[in-house]
């Protein structure tokens, strides 16, 4: 198995949960006093007056602006909260379906592998025999030479056997490396628009 | 008089309405104010939620796909453990026909320098012949799987450190649920040691 594509690095959020909101945008509302035309318009009584209610009424709407704005806000942070919700159950989803599918794909070679590993248990049984043989006196020097012709026949197949296994071996670690590339990562599935 | 006194009342009038207005004028911006104060405060308190939410989220994602990996490594680390003990048990075994050739080819070279008639000696020469193919038919063999053992030897090697790597990311990088899983798994090693 290669090098598995490192795990995923803790995730930098700053800015990333932030909220559209013009709460800055509402201004004081202050008259220019200033000048030759100020200090005129100053002169005039109800001036003071339609100030003032102007500066009152302004406040009364900005506050009403604000309070709008708070409920927009509230719902606005609902409505990411079960994006987020959503997105994770949607991530985790998606991975479990993989996992079954590797899972299953993994029980399907390690089942090979267990057959090859019985049948290298038998050889090497046989090949427990055949060693006997090489010092077994009551044995023809016939079926002496069969068992030496037979022992490297099956030596053989225990090394054809480690090599299918090498390949196997080989594949299920590719594949499992593949499955887990293909995984992504938390940063593209749990993400907001930066619009 | 009475005018004086009128316009007197009207000024004084005047100026407790201009008071009047000026103090309700105040009064609504600092309502104004301290709303908008409330306002920011709210918005960064939910910001500070969705971020902790999306925070949590990514663990939670994280510590998935950092388990899934994990349990692939372990398993496929397991069955090149099994193909590494194979491959040992196999040279194991060889190792112990060709142990058992030499000794029989040596008693044999014996036996023929003791031998008289040249049809026994003729005998034990192609027993000789034949321990000597097996013999390097077994080296052959055993150079070969020695190969494969050491091959395996180092998958499981790489592999290990690689469970190893995941098993500390998923401690230190999903957070409660993580240490508590490294906790578990390092409980139950220590129980099947015991």
């Amino acid at each position: 198995m290669k090098d598995i594509k490192p795990p995923p690095k803790p995730s930098t959020n700053t800015g990333k949960g932030k909220l559209i909101q013009d709460v800055k945008a509402g201004k004081s509302l202050d008259f220019d006093k200033a000048g030759m035309i100020g200090f005129l318009k100053s002169l005039n009584p109800l001036q003071f007056a339609s100030e003032a209610i102007a500066q009152i009424t302004h406040y009364k709407i900005q506050i009403k602006n604000l309070e709008t704005e708070q409920v927009r806000i509230q719902e606005e942070a609902k409505i990411r909260h079960k994006q987020i919700d959503s997105a994770l159950k949607a991530g985790l989803q998606l991975l479990e379906e993989r996992r079954r599918a590797l899972e299953m794909a993994l029980e399907v070679v390690a089942k090979d592998l267990e057959n090859t590993h019985l049948e290298k248990q038998n050889i090497l049984e046989c090949i427990s025999n055949l060693v006997k043989n090489i010092s077994d006196t009551n044995l023809s020097i016939e079926e002496k030479q069969m068992s030496n012709t037979l022992l490297p026949e099956l030596t053989g197949l225990l090394k054809t056997l480690g090599e299918q296994s090498t390949v196997k071996l080989d594949l299920i670690a590719q594949n499992t490396q593949k499955a887990l590339e293909a995984m992504p990562n938390s940063d593209r599935i749990l993400t907001f628009s930066e619009d | 008089m009475l005018p004086v006194l009128a316009g007197v009342a009207l000024v004084g009038a005047g100026i407790w309405i201009y008071n009047e207005l000026q103090e309700q004028s105040a009064a609504e911006r600092e309502r104004w104010r301290s709303k908008r104060e409330e306002v920011e405060r709210s918005i960064e308190w939910h910001e500070e939620q969705i971020e902790n939410h999306l925070h949590e989220a990514r663990l939670s994602y994280d510590f998935k796909v950092l388990i899934d990996m994990h349990y692939s490594c372990v398993k496929v680390a397991d069955q090149a453990y099994s193909l590494l003990k194979d491959a040992r048990k196999s040279l194991d075994k060889i190792g112990e026909a060709i142990v058992k050739t030499k000794e029989q080819r040596e008693i044999l070279f014996k036996r023929k320098k003791e031998a008289t008639s040249p049809s026994d000696k003729k005998e034990i020469q192609e027993e000789i012949t034949s321990i000597q193919q097996l013999r390097s038919s077994l080296f052959d063999d055993k150079d070969e799987i020695k190969k494969q053992r050491d091959m395996f030897q180092t998958r499981v090697k790489d592999l290990n450190s690689k469970t190893h790597t995941l098993k500390i990311s998923i401690k230190e990088r999903t957070g409660t649920r993580g240490i508590e899983w490294y906790e578990r798994l390092e409980a139950r090693k220590a129980s099947r040691r015991a």
